[in-house]
Parts: structure tokens; C-alpha cells; sequence
């Protein structure tokens, strides 16, 4: 009954957002609160009633319901509790429900976003939830007819098939909902696109306040995105065992996409909400990377990835998702184009100033998401086109993608520097001096410690610590730490900073560091492996590693093979004991990895344990790969830093737009 | 299934409560007129030039760079066409939509019915797992493997100490083809009863089956400790003379199918089989 | 037969049998270290073909085991890596190296990314230069612009009463 319960509440969800586009749309026309408002209470009625039904479904994955066919062929009555909780959402079905959740919770949060005079004018409203209504029920009635999660089992089977072991972990039980909470995110700065493009007025005023009105979601959206994804390459890294954390994989690239669109859009709705410029390009922004977070549903659910042949096997879920993104996309690019001569700001600016480094990097962000997006569907377009099969990869994206990032970055530091309107671009370059030469130095002096493989290595350095030590630059200019000051003032000013700004300089920090890790981890990682008897040792880098014992454990659902090795640096140190194990899942009969990870510094020790052989001389012995990996701690606390800066500027009071203390006035 | 029909539509009775609420605050909100809006843009104006003063003051903003500035937000205002507040609604207007927006919830009530009967199962009752066993354990007799192996799986978690309800569910695993399971529980059954000669059998028997027929180590030690307790597992002779088979130890093979023979019926055809495949004691032969 | 060995393994059944039948034959690396070093650099770029999106590199399958064997062979036989590279596209198609082929059919792949960034370049220069000299900066309030605002502030100060969003009143002073 509680699972059925579940399946009314998801058709009721679908019903809600329906009335929630009437009632939207007719008050929009007939210029009525009362219908506008009747549309926003069931936005919030439909979050409410997805709610219900998302809980339902974990419930039934709780309590290893196996008449719900998602439950069957997701679960199994040994998984830990945790993962039969995250297995909700592990599976196609349930991680639709998880993504009509969050669209629906945005949407809630969109209609209780402040009207009148601080907020969004009443039409604008309107037809933003109208469309974020739209969006709602197109999802909904993709999952309800094609990927309904409450099917029913007859005859119920005894046990279920289980969640594949590789989600079995704690990053990847939280990196779906982050990871959605960013995608759909941008489904407000979309709708919110949409209702500015049918209500929107020539006047200077109304699209500065667009320009604000879409940031606080833009900013969540990135960040969550930020973290998703920095989640999920942590995963890759540890779960996956190649010692790898980033592989241009399609399926990664379906969530980057979004990512520097989003990372487009927030700074170029700076430009439109302080000048009123860049006003086409803002909206467009917003209007690509939702369609781009649609796109990377479609690869991601329908198998077109797999191959073109698998999506054609099984097109209903994949046809349906492409119809929605078409209906969506195509609409709103429709509108776009009749609108765009409306769209342009009058206000000017000359090319060397703030405007103007915003512009170039949103060039390269956007060139750089589109390159990923040509280098995703590319193979696709080729093969259905019935062209040769070919693979795009790193080395593509390497040569590609690689060099308009640095582009980017290079002019980053130099962008807060300059002045609005009319910039002076030596004097933020004297300001940078003392930066350029500190991270040059830093360069040379790493170079000159690890003398990496490649030049490219020493390039890579000086251009993190130039990132790093450009936002210290801009925090110390702000606060006009140098000069004549006296603490007391240093304080005031450093207090007065708006935490808008804090965000910006840990952002801009926090890619920096990113970079550093990325490059140092890539240009100077040592990989040795070999077989090890009990016993014995394998080094790489300044680190050796000695097997100590192997054992065989009997975990809650798996039995594992489990390595205890010795770390220690090799001038001597106090020894670290580590785990590694080689897991073997039953109930699925897969087998996965658990890395042994070793903290140093920045540095990890990275222990896999591999196949077991005899050794030549007939002892029993495991091949164990060993990896220093340096300073691969900064590619995930980079990362980090950037998603707190996001939350910091969210958190910056002239941002908030959604009404926590919802005014009481009396009626006239 | 009255329960979950009162649950549905208790649903929708929030759900609707939640609409006229909203739409009955929003009405009862917007009630500003031109004046209002012009005042709202006002309010806005003196809002946006205070906090510049306030930059002023803290000297993030000076000299012509703060005229600039204030210039800039006055003239943005000025501009500013943009519809601040919600239009007017008489009374009697807004009990009109009022109905509308009743008669919209309950065209979505049914629909949300319909939907339901279309994509749902009403009255199929939930299954939970352990209410499934609980039923299961009533009726021992008349069930399969699988099911009997899930009862005793869940009797062995309640009773970890208990040697039957290990050795039990090591069997019933056994018999449902989960033989990993098998040898996890007949293990720590072999752990609480080490004398038990049929549990080390049947312990080995399971690691065989978990190898698809090979005889490991593991699994022979298993049935030499067998043997070791009680000479007549024939089971255990079984395997173990497959093991010496292959290794070509004729005399072993003799040792540890002779009984066996002797206790299988002569029409047996497994008797009749193994006859055959006795290696002659020269040894010459494998 | 690789679940046979898996679960063998994880029962701790070390047979000698399993010895004579190894899961995956294991990486002999090439006793000369800089030809080591290309075979490595090569696996990167290779595809494991029965793989979803890893190189032989990563990928633990005995079809890269396999392809790495060749791989090493080759040039051990003294192949440059541009040899190795055609050999196996001979062998498994353009599909089997990450870096894709330039073609006719792959102009757009590699071309797009340069025709973007120039292209973007190329308007955004055209805008400067037809709006250079037209930039001034924001010219103060005309005495009508001021009237207006004058009046909105009035507006505002004796407009229907105030609600609790507006921060309460700090000016100090400075105006």
C-alpha cells in the first residue's frame, strides 16, 4: 500500500505541474495574483508530492521490497543499509525520480522567490514558474511512462539482483545529488531566461536586475557542479584503481559541459547586472547550459554512449529524452532568435577593462565547452552517419582543450584589476608584478627540485601559482594592504569586504591550486609495479611500500582479499600501515578494487593489489602497483575551495533573492 | 485498500490547501497601485545610493569615481520600466478566480486519478522482505530452496551461537545453488562443532561446488578432516579419491573407493561407474 | 572461467593447478628502459577495444594484456611508435587510438575549436574598433535627470508605508 502510495504520489506530482503551467499562465494573462499564486502553491505541492514519492521508493529499497521490480533488479538483502538508501537513486529509474526532485525543488524555491519591489516583477514571475512548471512535467511524464519506478514483480522473486559494487561507496552514494543539484539548478536560470525573453523591456533598468536575479541560482548550480564532479573524480581515482582521476570520458564530459557553461553564465551575468551589457550573450548562456545539463541526461540514460547500435536496440527512453530536449531547447532558441534584436544593452565599453576580460573569457570558456561537446558527439554523429567508428581522448583534448583553458587562465588574474568601463591594464600589470614574479620563481625553483619530464610541466607551475597568487593580489588591493595603514584600518576594510569577494578570491584560489595538481600530479607521478612476496618491497618515488600480509575477509557482502602494506619514505620515517583490497561481490559476481591510499603532505601513496601468481620461486606472490602520485591532494581540495567560494558569494546578503520571512501586508 | 484510498485523497486535500492558500496570500497581497509603484522605485533608489554612501564612508569610493557611480544607479532607476508590484484585483475578482482555482485543483485531483489507474497497480500490497520470511517460516514444509534457505538464513542471524541453525542454513544454501553462502555458514558451523564429521563433509562438498568441480586444497582438507572423524563420509570419499585420481595415486584411489563401492547397491550405476574408472594397482596406468 | 578464478582466489584456494593457468599473462616490461618508456606512452593512446572508455594503460582486461604484449613486441622488433600506431589501426580500425584521425570526415573535429576562437576573436575585435572612440565616461545627472530622481525619493519617503525588508535607516552623515 505505502509503495502504490508512491506511485499516486508521482502521477499527482505530474498533475500538480500541469495545473502549476495553467494556473501560471492564465494569471499571467488575465494579470491575476490570485491564479499566479494558485500556480506557485502547486509548484510547491508537486515538490512535496515528488518528495513523498522519492521517499517511498527508498523506503521500499530499505525494507528490500522485491515486488518493485527497480527495487529486484537493484538490491539485495545483504547490502549494507547505507547503499540500499543510495541504490534509490543508483538505478536509471530512481535517479530520474532523484532529478524531478531537485527540478521540482528548484521550483519551489523559484516561487517562493520574493515579488515586488527588492524581487521579480510579478509577469516575470510568472511565466518563470510556468516554465519551470513545463520542464517539471515533461520530465515527470518521462519517468512515468517510460521509466516508472513503482512497476510491480508477480510473481515477486526471492532475492535481488543487487547494485553494481562499483556504486557501492560512500562518494558515490552523495555524488549523484550533487551532481543532479547542479544540473538542474540551471534549469531556474533557464526558465528564468525564458520569462525575460517574453516579459523582458527595453529599459536599462530591467535587465541589470535580470542580471542579478539569475546569479544566485547560476552560482549555486556551478558550485554544487563543482563539487559533484570533484566527488566523482575522487571516486574515479580511488574506486577505479588506474590511478587516473580524469579520462575525458564521455560521461564525465556530459557533466563538464554544464560546468563551464555555468561557468560562462556567472561571470558574464556580472557584466549584465553591473552595466547592463553582454545582455544576448547572458541569456544565451543560460539557455545552453541547462539544454547542455539535458544533453548530458540523454548520454548518460539512453546507452547512445555505450554505442549507437545499444540506443537503437532500446530507443523508446532515449527518443523521449531527445523529443524533450528538442521540444525545450528548440522553443526557447526559437524565442531567442526572434528576440535577440532586442537584447542589446546600450552601455559601452573599451576593450581593456573589466567588461572586456570578462568577454575573453567567457570567448574561451565557451569555445572550451563547445570543443568538449564536438569532441563527445562527434564519434556518435560519425558512426550514425554510418562513417568510420573513431575515438576522441586525451590526447585530443590535450591539444585542443588544454591550450584555450591556459588562455584563459593567464588573463584571469588581471580581470578583478581592471576597472569597469575603461581599465587601465599597466597599472593592474604593476600591480601583478611582484605575483608574476613570485609564481615564475616558484617555477623555477620547483623545476629545478623535481626536474620534471616536460617543459610543458614548468609552464603548468607558473601558471597555478600565478592563479594563487593573482587572487592574493586582487584580497590585498582591496583591503590596500600595502601602503601606509595602520591595523585597526587593515581590519575595518578586511571586515568590510563583501563576501561576494571572498568567494571570487577563493574561486580563482582554489582553481589555482586545481592547476597545480593537476600538472605536478601528471608531470611528475612515478608508477612501478611488481609481483611481492610476503615480505618484500616496491618503491616509487621517495616512497617504498612493503607487503606485510595478505588475508582473506568476510565483509557484509563481499569477501576481499586484503593486503596490509608498510609505507615509509625511503630516507627513513616512521612506517604508515595501509589497506589494500581486491573485493569479490557474490550476489553480482563482480569483482572491484579498494585502493590503499597513503597520506604525505600533497602527496599520495597509491597501493592496488593485483592478481595473485606463483613467483619464480614458487612462493606465493601478488602483483602490487605502487603510485606517487605529488600533490594530487590539491586536484580534490582545489576543487573544494572553488565550491566554497561559490557558497560564500551565495551567501553574500545582496544575492538573496529567495524570501525566508515572507511580508505580511494588509490587504488595501 | 480504503486506508489507501482515504491516503490519496488526504494527498490531494493538502495539496489543494496548499494552492488556495498561496493564491489566497498572493491576492491578499498585491494590492499596490501606480502610486505604490512609483514609490517601490523610489525606496530602491534610496536604497542603492545608501549603500554607495555607505561605500563612501568605508572609502572604497571616492571623488569623481563615487559621482560616477551615482550617476550611474540614479539613471538606471530612472529607466527602470520594469512592473515592480502585482496589478489590482477587486474583491469580487479575485472570489471569481478563486473559484477557477478550486475547480483547476480538483480537475488535477482527477487527473492525478486517472494517471494512476493508467501507469499504477491499485491494490497490489507491499511485500516488505521480512514480513516475506515471517510467512515463509509458517509453512517449513512446502518451500523451495531459495525460501527455506532465507529462513534459515534469518533463524542463523538470530541465533549466531547455534550450531543447527548454522549447519542448517549452510544445507539449505547449498541446496538453492548459493554455494559461497554455503561454505561461509558451514564454516562457522564447522567453528562451534569441530567433531562434527558431516559438517567438515558438507563444508567440502560446498568449496567444490564453489570451484565448478575442483577439488582445492581448501576443500580437501575439509573431507580429510572428515574422514579423520568418522572413516564412513562416503562423500568425502568420493572427492577425495576424484583428487588422487588426477594425481595419479592408484593405491590412494583404491583406499578411498573400495568402501564406497562396497556400500552402493551392485544395479547402482554410480557403482558401475566408479568400477570403471578404478585405476589398475600397477600404477602404470592413470 | 574468470569467475572460476576469482573465486578461487577469494576462497583462499592457492592451487598449484591455478599456477599453471595465470588469469592474465602478466607485463614482461621491455628489459630496455627507453623503449619501456615509449611502449608506455603508447598504451595511453591505445584503446582497449572491448573496453567502454579505457586505454590498454588502465584497463584490466586480458584483451589490453594481450594488446600490450604486441605492443611491447613491436617495438622490441624495433618499430617506431608511427609503425606500431598503423599496425594496429590495420588491425581494429581508426577506433583504437584516442588521438582520432585527420581526415576529410574529421575536419570539423579538429578545425572546430581554432574556427571558434579565432571566429570569436575576429567579432569581438570588430565590435571594439566600431565603438572605440564613442566611449565617455558617465556623464553627470542633467538638471532634469535630477528633478526626476528628486521626485522618485519624495515618492518614496511619502508613498504607503514602508515594509520590513528595508534595512533600517544607517546614513551617516556622508551624502
Amino acid at each position: 500500500m505505502i509503495v502504490e502510495l508512491g506511485a499516486f504520489a508521482l502521477c499527482l506530482a505530474l498533475a500538480l505541474s500541469g495545473l502549476q503551467v495553467v494556473a501560471s499562465v492564465a494569471g499571467r494573462l488575465r494579470s491575476s495574483p490570485v491564479l499566479a499564486g494558485a500556480g506557485e502553491g502547486a509548484g510547491l505541492a508537486a515538490f512535496l508530492a515528488v518528495g513523498l514519492a522519492f521517499g517511498v521508493l527508498i523506503y521500499a529499497f530499505v525494507v528490500s521490497d522485491f515486488s518493485v521490480s527497480n527495487v529486484a533488479l537493484n538490491s539485495h538483502t545483504d547490502k549494507p543499509m547505507l547503499y540500499k538508501v543510495a541504490g534509490a537513486w543508483g538505478s536509471h529509474e530512481g535517479s530520474l525520480v532523484l532529478w524531478c526532485l531537485v527540478l521540482t525543488g528548484f521550483g519551489a524555491l523559484l516561487a517562493r522567490a520574493r515579488t515586488g519591489e527588492a524581487g521579480l516583477p510579478f509577469g516575470l514571475k510568472a511565466v518563470a514558474v510556468a516554465a519551470q512548471g513545463g520542464l517539471g512535467a515533461l520530465f515527470l511524464a518521462f519517468v512515468l511512462f517510460t521509466s516508472n519506478p513503482f512497476v510491480r514483480l508477480s510473481p515477486v522473486p526471492v532475492e535481488g539482483a543487487s547494485l553494481n559494487p562499483l556504486l557501492q561507496d560512500p562518494a558515490l552514494a552523495l555524488h549523484p545529488p550533487l551532481l543532479y543539484g547542479g544540473y538542474v539548478g540551471l534549469s531556474v536560470c533557464f526558465s528564468l531566461a525564458v520569462a525575460a525573453l517574453i516579459e523582458g523591456r527595453p529599459g536599462a533598468g530591467f535587465w541589470p536586475a535580470w542580471g542579478r536575479w539569475i546569479r544566485p541560482w547560476a552560482l549555486a548550480s556551478w558550485a554544487l557542479l563543482t563539487a559533484g564532479i570533484a566527488l566523482g573524480s575522487f571516486w574515479a581515482y580511488y574506486e577505479l584503481g588506474w590511478g587516473g582521476w580524469w579520462f575525458w570520458d564521455p560521461v564525465e564530459n556530459a557533466s563538464f559541459m554544464p560546468w563551464l557553461a555555468a561557468a560562462a553564465l556567472l561571470h558574464s551575468a556580472v557584466v549584465t547586472e553591473r552595466r547592463g551589457a553582454l545582455i544576448g550573450w547572458t541569456v544565451f548562456l543560460a539557455l545552453v547550459a541547462f539544454s547542455l545539463s539535458m544533453l548530458g541526461a540523454f548520454l548518460v540514460r539512453s546507452g547512445v554512449l555505450t554505442s549507437v547500435h545499444a540506443f537503437a536496440v532500446d530507443p523508446e527512453r532515449g527518443l523521449m529524452l531527445l523529443g524533450i530536449l528538442g521540444l525545450t531547447a528548440g522553443a526557447a532558441f526559437t524565442l531567442f532568435a526572434l528576440r535577440a534584436g532586442q537584447l542589446t544593452g546600450r552601455t559601452l565599453f573599451a576593450p581593456i577593462s573589466r567588461e572586456g576580460a570578462l568577454v575573453v573569457n567567457n570567448l574561451f570558456l565557451s569555445v572550451a565547452a563547445a570543443t568538449v561537446l564536438v569532441g563527445t558527439l562527434y564519434p556518435l554523429v560519425l558512426e550514425a552517419a554510418g562513417g568510420a567508428t573513431i575515438s576522441v581522448g586525451p590526447p585530443y583534448f590535450a591539444v585542443t582543450f588544454t591550450p584555450l583553458m591556459a588562455m584563459a587562465l593567464i588573463i584571469l588574474p588581471m580581470g578583478p584589476l581592471l576597472g569597469w568601463k575603461r581599465g587601465d591594464l599597466i597599472g593592474a600589470l604593476q600591480r601583478l608584478a611582484w605575483a608574476a614574479g613570485l609564481s615564475l620563481l616558484f617555477a623555477l625553483i620547483v623545476w629545478g627540485l623535481f626536474r620534471p619530464r616536460e617543459a610543458l610541466t614548468g609552464a603548468g607551475l607558473a601558471l597555478g601559482a600565478w592563479l594563487v597568487l593573482g587572487a592574493l593580489a586582487e584580497l590585498t588591493e582591496r583591503i590596500r594592504l600595502f601602503g601606509k595603514r595602520t591595523p585597526g584600518e587593515l581590519g575595518r576594510r578586511t571586515r568590510a569586504l563583501p563576501l561576494a569577494a571572498w568567494g571570487m578570491t577563493a574561486a580563482h584560489a582554489g582553481l589555482g591550486l586545481f592547476v597545480l595538481g593537476a600538472v605536478v600530479e601528471t608531470g611528475l607521478k612515478v608508477e612501478t609495479a611488481r609481483p611481492l612476496e610476503i615480505g618484500q618491497t616496491v618503491a616509487a618515488g621517495p616512497y617504498q611500500a612493503t607487503l606485510r600480509a595478505v588475508e582473506i575477509i568476510e565483509g557484509p557482502n563481499y569477501l576481499a582479499e586484503s593486503a596490509t602494506l608498510e609505507v615509509e619514505p625511503l630516507g627513513g620515517g616512521r612506517p604508515e600501515t595501509v589497506r589494500a583490497e581486491k573485493r569479490f561481490f557474490p550476489a553480482g559476481g563482480q569483482t572491484t578494487t579498494e585502493v590503499g591510499l597513503s597520506f604525505h603532505g600533497l602527496d599520495d601513496v597509491y597501493l592496488v593489489l593485483g592478481e595473485r601468481r606463483l613467483s619464480d620461486s614458487g612462493e606465493r606472490a601478488w602483483t602490487v602497483r605502487m603510485n606517487w602520485n605529488p600533490w594530487a591532494r590539491l586536484i580534490f581540495l582545489g576543487p573544494a575551495l572553488m565550491a566554497l567560494g561559490g557558497l560564500l558569494s551565495l551567501l553574500d546578503r545582496r544575492l538573496r533573492t529567495v524570501d525566508t520571512t515572507r511580508r505580511k501586508r494588509s490587504p488595501a | 485498500m480504503l486506508i489507501f484510498w482515504t491516503l490519496t485523497g488526504l494527498a490531494c486535500a493538502l495539496a489543494g490547501l496548499l494552492i488556495l492558500s498561496a493564491a489566497g496570500a498572493a491576492g491578499g497581497a498585491a494590492a499596490s497601485g501606480p502610486e505604490e509603484d512609483e514609490a517601490a522605485r523610489g525606496r530602491a533608489l534610496a536604497r542603492d545610493l545608501e549603500e554607495l554612501d555607505r561605500m563612501a564612508a568605508r572609502g572604497v569610493l571616492v571623488g569623481a569615481e563615487l559621482e560616477a557611480a551615482r550617476a550611474e544607479v540614479a539613471r538606471r532607476h530612472l529607466e527602470a520600466d520594469v512592473a515592480v508590484a502585482a496589478p489590482v484585483v477587486d474583491t469580487a475578482g479575485r472570489l471569481r478566480q478563486a473559484r477557477w482555482v478550486l475547480a483547476g485543483t480538483g480537475v488535477t485531483a482527477l487527473a492525478a486519478l486517472a494517471l494512476y489507474i493508467g501507469v499504477g497497480s491499485p491494490g497490489v500490497a507491499d511485500q516488505p522482505y521480512a514480513r516475506r520470511v515471517a510467512e515463509w517460516a509458517e509453512t517449513p514444509g512446502m518451500l523451495d530452496a531459495p525460501k527455506l534457505a532465507a529462513v534459515m538464513e534469518r533463524e542463523a542471524a538470530n541465533q549466531p551461537e547455534n550450531f543447527e541453525a548454522q549447519a542448517l542454513l549452510g544445507a539449505a544454501r547449498f541446496e538453492a545453488g548459493d554455494p559461497i553462502g554455503a561454505a561461509s555458514a558451514l564454516r562457522r558451523a564447522a567453528m562451534l562443532r569441530p567433531d562434527d564429521a558431516q559438517t567438515w563433509a558438507r563444508l567440502g562438498e560446498a568449496l567444490v561446488q564453489t570451484q565448478e568441480g575442483e577439488v582445492g586444497t581448501d576443500a580437501e582438507m575439509a573431507f580429510l578432516r572428515a574422514l579423520a572423524l568418522d572413516p564412513g563420509q562416503l562423500g568425502a570419499r568420493y572427492f577425495l579419491g576424484e583428487l588422487a585420481l588426477q594425481r595419479g595415486e592408484a593405491a590412494r584411489v583404491h583406499e578411498m573407493w573400495s568402501p564406497l563401492i562396497a556400500a552402493l547397491a551392485p544395479t547402482d550405476p554410480r557403482r558401475v561407474d566408479l568400477e570403471s574408472r578404478l585405476p589398475s594397482l600397477s600404477g602404470s596406468e592413470g | 572461467m574468470r569467475r572460476l578464478l576469482i573465486l578461487a582466489m577469494m576462497l583462499g584456494l592457492a592451487g598449484p593447478a591455478l599456477a599453471q593457468e595465470p588469469p592474465a599473462t602478466p607485463d614482461r616490461p621491455l628489459a630496455n628502459a627507453e623503449q619501456e618508456a615509449r611502449a608506455q606512452a603508447l598504451f595511453e593512446d591505445i584503446r582497449c577495444v572491448v573496453c567502454q572508455h579505457e586505454s590498454i594503460a588502465d584497463s584490466p582486461a586480458g584483451v589490453a594484456s594481450d594488446m600490450r604484449r604486441w605492443v611491447r613486441d613491436r617495438i622490441a622488433e624495433g618499430q617506431t611508435d608511427t609503425e606500431v600506431r598503423d599496425g594496429l589501426v590495420a588491425r581494429y580500425g581508426d577506433y583504437v587510438l584516442f588521438t582520432p584521425p585527420v581526415r576529410l570526415g574529421t575536419l570539423l573535429l579538429w578545425g572546430l575549436p581554432l574556427v571558434l576562437v579565432l571566429g570569436g576573436a575576429g567579432v569581438l575585435v570588430w565590435f571594439a574598433r566600431r565603438r572605440s572612440g564613442q566611449i565617455e565616461p558617465d556623464a553627470d545627472l542633467t538638471t532634469a535627470e535630477r528633478t526626476r530622481v528628486d521626485n522618485l525619493l519624495k515618492a518614496a519617503r511619502t508613498g504607503p508605508e514602508d515594509d520590513a525588508t528595508l534595512p533600517p535607516k544607517t546614513r551617516d552623515g556622508t551624502s
